[in-house]
């Protein structure tokens, strides 16, 4: 019998597979970005599912919040190119076969995941170490971005 | 309330093919940039099971999974633009080894 945990992240990881096969099929890159952000979504809430509350403000915030947001906006200004097939439809065998691959060789894992309570996080971010790493990797973030932009403004010849 | 590990592998795996798949059938930058952020989201999922033995190393993993993406989705991003403002173009075509054409472009600007 399929209880109601199991059956939500069934729904969930079934509607992030066919919004996944939405960024596959449709032609507007737009509507491919939109589809995109849905399906990441998606799997933000299977990690709300199982508990894991950082992960989940992490990849909303982080990730839709100021990465797809800015994938939206750029497929936007580019959406009239048109999509056409460039590798062939046969590579769907291998992929598929890779998916079965996939499940077969992980059903008989012995990980059986339970959801987690956000105490069991705490001792991270309490941490003066682990605050010292997410610190140096969003300066290391800030910095590679003000080089982008000076790399772009340089491109476009409006930096002097 | 338990749930095998297989059944998200499974999601994450047909995520990551999908991303795959529409990577290879890309013809323009923009839709491989949006392929290559589907194939992240399959590994975000594969990293659920991770929280199942060791949450804390789970979620450092995670944390320098993230910002490492976001990073080089703002660098291909800002690429894509540069490419755009030299090549007028953003195909997949345009895409070739050396820079004759930007450095041309700049010796005679």
């Amino acid at each position: 019998m399929i209880n109601a945990y199991l059956g939500a992240l069934i729904a969930l990881g079934i509607v992030s597979v066919l919004t996944a096969l939405g960024i596959t099929i449709t032609r507007d890159n737009l509507y491919a970005a939109i589809y995109l952000a849905i399906t990441t979504g998606l799997v933000g809430a299977i990690y709300g599912l199982f508990g894991i509350t950082y992960g989940f403000i992490l990849i909303y915030l982080v990730f839709v919040g100021a990465t797809i947001t800015i994938t939206i906006v750029l497929a936007a200004t580019y959406r009239r190119i048109e999509f056409r097939g460039g590798a062939g439809k046969s590579w769907v065998l291998p992929m598929i076969l890779f998916i079965i691959a996939i499940i077969i060789a992980s059903i008989e894992t012995t990980y059986n995941i339970t959801p987690i309570t956000s105490q069991s996080l705490m001792s991270f971010v309490s941490t003066p170490s682990d605050l010292l790493l997410i610190a140096l990797l969003s300066s290391l973030l800030m910095a590679i971005m003000i080089g982008l932009i000076m790399y772009y403004l340089e491109v476009s010849g409006r930096w002097r | 309330m338990e749930v095998n590990a297989a059944l998200i592998y499974g999601f994450a795996s047909i995520l990551l093919m999908i991303g795959y798949y529409s990577a290879l059938r890309a013809n323009d930058l923009i839709r491989v940039l949006i392929s290559l952020e589907l194939m992240f989201n399959a590994i975000f999922l594969a990293l659920i099971p991770l929280f199942a033995v060791n949450s804390v190393v789970a979620f450092g993993v995670l944390i320098v999974t993230i910002l490492t993406s976001s990073t080089e989705f703002m660098t291909l991003i800002i690429a894509i633009m540069a490419l755009d403002r030299v090549r007028k173009s953003v195909s997949v075509e345009e895409v070739r080894a050396g820079g004759e054409t930007y450095e041309g472009a700049r010796s005679n600007a």
